[in-house]
C-alpha cells in the first residue's frame, strides 16, 4: 500500500473540502486500497507559498497549489491566478480544464510534478467599509487589499490603490480604515466575518485564482501504471464535481449575504461586469510577454472558452 | 503512529540540549535524524525551504522592530526613572521597593517584548537598590525575575508572536488577550510580596520616611515617554494609520527618537542597538525555522494527530486533560527554556487542545504563563541566569530560592485563567478580534 | 591559525554591520509606507515586500555573528556544574554538533538557492522580484556560520579560553523570551 500525504492550504471547514475528500475516497476505492491519500488541511504540513517547492523536491508527496502562490515560478499560472482568468460558467470551466490538461501535464512534468486536477475558487466579491464597487468611478482612489502581483496590476488598472496586507491583518485594517475594501472569494467570505467591519458587499462576477492538485514525480512513479490510470480517471471526474460544488456553494454564499444584509449587497449588471472584465484583462498585457510559449497556449484555451 | 512515539524524539533532544549546544541546532539535528530514519531524504529538503520561507515571512518583520524598540529604550535611563518613580509613589506601602519593581517591570513590558530584557533592565537598578535598603536578597531576586516575565505577557511579546506563527492564531488577538492576565499577574505578584513580608517581617526593612509631594509629581516625568510610546503604537493601529506590523515600526522609531532626545543615542550606542537587534533576530528566525521543521517532521509522522486522538479518546473530562497538560508543562519547564517549549511541545499538544474545544488564543496565554514559570523555575531558568550576570556578587542559591517562591503566584494565575477564561478573552472579544 | 580566527571575526564584524543597516532600512521603508499612504494617499506597492526581502539579509548575515557572540539560546545548566575536564569535552561535543548542523544547513540552503537559479522563479509578491537576487545571501551566510563554528571548535580543542568567552553573550540578556 502506498500512502500519499497531501498538503492543502485551506481549512478543513472550507467549501472545497467535500470534493477533496470524495477524490481521496474514490482513489482508494479505484485502486482497491493500494493507494491511500491522507489529506492535511490548513497548511499544517506545508504553508501555502512553499507548497510548490515542497512537492517538487519531495518533502511532501502531493499538494494543492494556489495559482497566485505558484505563478512566480510557473509563470503561465498568472492567467489562472488573475481576476477573470478562468471562465465563471460551470460548463465552460470544465471544458477549458479538459483542454488545459495536456498543456499542464507536459509543462509540470518538466518541474518534476504530476498534474492531477483543479479546484476553482469561485467568483470574486468586494467587501468595503462604505461603498459598492459598481463603476470605474467607485474604484478610483480606493485603497483595496490585494494579494499577488497580477491582482495588484489589475487593481491599479481600474484606478484603485492596491495594498498588500497579511491575511491576519485584514480584519483590523478594515475595522480601522487602514484600507477601504478587500477582495474575497464569495464562497469563503461568510466564514471570514469580514462583513462585520466591511458591510458593503459587491458581487463582481469575475473568477479568480484556480488551485491545482499536483504530485511529486518520484512518488507518482511508485504507483503501478494501472493505478495511475485509475487515479487520472477519478481526477477528471473531480474536475467536474469541483466546478459544480463551487457553483452550488456560490449560490448559497450569495443567499447568505442577501439575507444577512439585504440593503448592503449589490450584484453587477451584465454590462458592468463585462466592462470590469475588460479593464482587468487589459492589465495582463505584460504577462503575455513574460509567460512564454506555454503562457500563449494557456491564454488561447481560456480565451476560447470565455 | 503510536501517540507516545514522540518520546524518543524528546529524549534525543534532551540529550543534545544537555551538551549546551544551541536550542535551534539541537532541534534541527533531532528533527533531521527523525526525517532521515522514518520518512526519507526528501523530507530533509524542507529544512532549506523553511529557512528561506521564515526569513522572508511577513509576520516576522515585527520581531526586529519590537526588539529594536526594547533595545533603544534599554539604552536610556527610562528603566531607572520608572523604578525611581514607583519607589517615590509607593514610599509608605510595606514592601515599597519590591512592589515598585513589579510596577516598573509592567511599565517596561508595555514597550519591550522580551522577558529577560525586562528583568535585566529593571533588575540592574532595582536589585542592588533593594539589597542596599535591607531587603532579603531572595525577595529582591525573586520579584525581579518574576516581574521580568511580564515582558512576554503584556504586549508586545515575541513569544506570543512565535505562538501565533506556529499555531496560526491571530497575533492581534493574542496581544489583546495578554493585557488582562498581565494586570492580574501584577496584582498576584504584589499580593505575594505583601504576604511574604507579613509572614516574615525580616524580609523587608522598617518603613521609610514619607516623601515630599513635589518630588512625587516631578518623578512622573519619567512615565511620560513610555506612555507616549504606548499611545503612539496602539493609537496608530486604532486610528487606522498603521497596520499591526507597521505599528512596530512606529514604536521602534519613537523609541529611537526618545533615546536621541534624552541624549543616550551616541554613535557606539546606536551601533550596539543595531548589532543586538540583528543578532537576536537571527537567533529568533533560526529557532522558528528549525521549530517549524521539527513540527513538519512530527506532523508527517502523524504524531500530533495520534497524540490528539489518544488524548481526546481518554475517558477523562477536558479539564482533567488540561490539568495533566499543565503538570507536564511545569515539569518540562524546569529543564527546557521558553523557546523550546514553544517550538517543540506546543505543536504536539495544540491539535488535542483545540479538538477538546478550547480556544487557541486562550491556550496561547496559558502557555505563556507556563513558559514564564519555566523562565524562573530551577534548574534551567533564563531570568535567573540573567540576574546573576547583571547583579554583581549575586549568589545563585539566593536567586534560585527567590525564583521558586514566585512560581506560586504564577500557578495561581494559571488556575484563575482555567476557571475564568474571560480574564484573557474579554478584551479580544470586546474588540471584535474573535 | 591565528589568521583564520582573525579572518572569521573580521567577516562577522562586516556581516553584522550590513545586517544592522538592513534593520534600519526596514524601519525607514515601513515608515515611508505609513507616510506615503496617510499623507499622500499613495500606498507604496513595494515597501512591505522589500522589507520582507531585507529580513532575509538580516537573518543570514547575522547568523554567524550571533553564533560567535553566543546569542543563539542554549541550555547550559549541566555544563555550568561540570568540573573543568568534562566541561571542555562537553564544549567540544556541543561545537561538533554545531559544525554538523552547519554542514546540513549548507547543503539544503545550497539546494534551495541552486533551484532558485535553475527554475528562475519569482517571489509571490506584488513586485516582481527574482528569487535568485535574494537567495544568494543564504549560502554566503551559512558558509560563514560553518567557518565560525569551525573556528570556535579549533579554539576549544586548543583550550583557548577565548572559545568559551566567545560562546558566552556579551550582554546579559540571552534569548528573547
Ligand atoms: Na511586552
Ligand atoms: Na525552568
Amino acid at each position: 500500500q502506498t500512502k500519499i500525504d497531501m498538503t492543502i492550504f485551506h481549512a478543513e471547514g472550507a467549501p472545497w473540502t467535500p470534493t477533496e475528500k470524495w477524490w481521496a475516497q474514490e482513489v482508494e476505492k479505484a485502486t482497491e486500497g493500494r493507494v491511500k491519500v491522507q489529506l492535511h488541511f490548513g497548511g499544517s504540513l506545508v504553508p501555502l507559498n512553499e507548497t510548490l517547492r515542497a512537492v517538487r523536491n519531495g518533502a511532501v508527496p502531493a499538494g494543492l497549489l494556489s495559482s497566485a502562490a505558484a505563478a512566480g515560478q510557473l509563470r503561465y499560472l498568472g492567467y489562472t491566478e488573475a481576476l477573470t482568468g478562468v471562465p465563471t460558467d460551470t460548463g465552460k470551466l470544465v471544458a477549458s480544464l479538459n483542454e488545459l490538461r495536456p498543456v499542464l501535464e507536459k509543462n509540470m512534468a518538466e518541474q518534476g510534478l504530476v498534474y492531477l486536477w483543479s479546484q476553482p475558487a469561485g467568483e470574486l466579491i468586494s467587501l468595503c467599509r462604505n461603498k459598492f464597487l459598481k463603476s470605474p468611478a467607485d474604484w478610483k482612489g480606493t485603497k483595496v487589499r490585494t494579494a499577488g502581483r497580477w491582482q495588484s496590476e489589475q487593481i491599479k488598472a481600474v484606478g484603485a490603490s492596491p495594498q498588500a496586507l497579511d491575511p491576519s491583518e485584514i480584519y483590523l485594517a478594515l475595522q480601522n480604515g487602514t484600507v477601504d475594501c478587500t477582495l474575497s472569494v464569495g464562497i469563503l467570505a461568510p466564514s471570514l466575518k469580514l462583513e462585520q467591519v466591511a458591510p458593503k458587499v459587491t458581487f463582481l462576477r469575475q473568477s479568480n485564482n484556480l488551485s491545482l492538485f499536483v504530485m511529486n514525480k518520484d512518488a507518482w512513479a511508485k504507483i503501478s501504471p494501472k493505478d495511475q490510470e485509475a487515479i487520472k480517471r477519478v481526477s477528471m471526474e473531480a474536475d467536474k464535481r469541483a466546478a459544480q460544488a463551487v457553483a452550488d456553494a456560490q449560490a448559497a454564499g450569495e443567499a447568505f449575504f442577501k439575507k444577512a444584509q439585504a440593503d448592503n449587497t449589490y450584484k453587477l449588471s451584465d454590462a458592468e461586469a463585462e466592462q470590469l472584465r475588460k479593464d482587468f484583462a487589459a492589465a495582463l498585457k505584460p504577462l503575455d510577454g513574460e509567460s512564454g510559449e506555454v503562457g500563449k497556449q494557456v491564454k488561447a484555451v481560456l480565451d476560447k472558452h470565455r | 503512529m503510536e501517540p507516545l512515539s514522540f518520546l524518543p524524539f524528546f529524549a534525543l533532544l534532551l540529550v543534545l540540549l544537555a551538551t549546551g549546544t544551541p536550542v535551534a541546532v539541537a532541534t534541527g539535528l533531532a528533527a533531521s535524524l527523525g526525517a532521515l530514519v522514518f520518512i526519507g531524504q526528501g523530507a530533509l529538503t524542507q529544512l532549506g525551504v523553511l529557512l528561506f520561507a521564515q526569513a522572508s515571512n511577513f509576520v516576522l518583520l515585527m520581531v526586529p522592530l519590537f526588539i529594536l524598540m526594547g533595545e533603544a529604550l534599554g539604552a536610556t535611563r527610562i528603566g531607572r526613572d520608572l523604578f525611581t518613580a514607583a519607589q517615590i509613589w509607593l514610599g509608605r506601602v510595606p514592601g515599597a521597593l519590591p512592589i515598585g519593581t513589579i510596577f516598573s517591570c509592567a511599565g517596561f513590558a508595555a514597550v519591550c517584548g522580551s522577558s529577560p530584557v525586562t528583568a535585566a533592565t529593571i533588575g540592574s537598578v532595582a536589585v542592588p537598590e533593594m539589597m542596599r535598603k535591607g531587603y532579603a536578597p531572595r525577595l529582591a531576586f525573586g520579584v525581579t525575575a518574576a516581574g521580568g516575565t511580564l515582558g512576554i505577557l503584556i504586549p508586545p511579546s515575541v513569544s506570543l508572536i512565535l505562538y501565533g506563527i506556529i499555531t496560526e492564531t491571530s497575533i492581534g488577538a493574542l496581544f489583546m488577550a495578554g493585557i488582562g492576565p498581565g494586570l492580574m499577574l501584577v496584582t498576584l505578584l504584589s499580593l505575594t510580596v505583601f504576604y511574604l513580608i507579613w509572614r516574615n517581617p525580616g524580609l523587608a526593612p522598617a518603613r521609610s520616611a514619607p516623601i515630599d509631594t513635589s518630588e512625587r509629581w516631578t518623578s512622573l516625568k519619567s512615565v511620560i515617554p513610555v506612555s507616549l510610546l504606548v499611545v503612539a503604537v496602539l493609537g496608530s493601529i486604532y486610528t487606522g494609520i498603521a497596520t499591526a506590523t507597521e505599528a512596530a515600526a512606529v514604536g521602534a522609531f519613537g523609541a529611537l527618537l526618545i533615546a536621541f532626545l534624552l541624549g543616550s543615542l551616541k554613535r557606539e550606542v546606536m551601533r550596539r542597538i543595531l548589532d543586538n537587534t540583528a543578532r537576536t533576530t537571527a537567533m529568533f528566525v533560526l529557532l522558528v525555522a528549525t521549530g517549524l521543521f521539527s513540527a513538519f517532521v512530527l506532523s508527517r509522522l502523524g504524531i500530533p494527530q495520534a497524540t490528539a486522538q489518544a488524548i481526546v479518546g481518554l475517558d477523562v473530562p477536558p479539564w482533567g486533560v488540561m490539568i495533566a497538560i499543565n503538570v507536564l508543562l511545569v515539569g518540562l519547564g524546569m529543564f527546557l527554556d521558553p523557546m523550546s517549549i514553544l517550538v517543540i511541545v506546543v505543536p504536539v499538544l495544540f491539535p488535542a487542545v483545540v479538538q477538546l474545544g478550547y480556544d487557541p488564543v486562550w491556550f496561547g496565554i496559558l502557555v505563556t504563563l507556563q513558559i514564564e514559570i519555566a523562565a524562573i523555575s530551577p534548574p534551567v531558568g533564563f531570568n535567573l541566569f540573567v540576574l546573576r550576570t547583571v547583579v554583581a556578587d549575586a549568589r545563585m542559591a539566593d536567586i534560585i530560592r527567590g525564583g521558586l517562591i514566585f512560581v506560586a503566584p504564577l500557578l495561581v494565575g494559571i488556575a484563575i485563567l482555567m476557571i475564568w477564561p474571560d480574564v484573557a478573552l474579554f478584551l479580544p472579544r470586546m474588540m471584535d478580534l474573535k | 591559525m591565528r589568521r583564520f580566527h582573525a579572518f572569521v571575526e573580521a567577516v562577522n564584524g562586516w556581516f553584522l554591520t550590513f545586517s544592522g543597516v538592513a534593520v534600519l532600512l526596514v524601519l525607514v521603508g515601513i515608515l515611508w509606507e505609513i507616510v506615503s499612504r496617510n499623507v499622500f494617499g499613495l500606498p507604496t506597492s513595494w515597501a512591505l515586500d522589500a522589507s520582507r526581502f531585507a529580513l532575509v539579509f538580516i537573518f543570514f548575515l547575522a547568523l554567524a555573528p550571533a553564533l560567535q557572540s553566543g546569542s543563539h539560546v542554549a541550555v547550559d545548566i549541566l555544563y555550568e556544574y561540570l568540573p573543568a575536564g568534562p566541561k571542555r569535552a562537553m564544549q567540544i561535543v556541543a561545537l561538533l554538533l554545531v559544525v554538523g548542523f552547519a554542514l546540513l544547513l549548507l547543503w539544503y540552503v545550497w539546494q534551495e538557492t541552486y533551484e532558485a537559479f535553475l527554475y528562475d522563479g519569482s517571489f509571490t509578491a506584488t513586485i516582481p522580484v527574482k528569487m535568485k537576487t535574494i537567495y544568494w545571501v543564504g549560502p554566503l551566510g551559512v558558509v560563514q556560520f560553518l567557518l565560525t563554528a569551525v573556528s570556535l571548535l579549533l579554539r576549544s580543542l586548543q583550550a583557548d579560553p577565548l572559545a568559551r568567552r566567545q560562546a558566552v553573550p556579551e550582554r546579559p540578556a540571552r534569548g528573547t523570551t
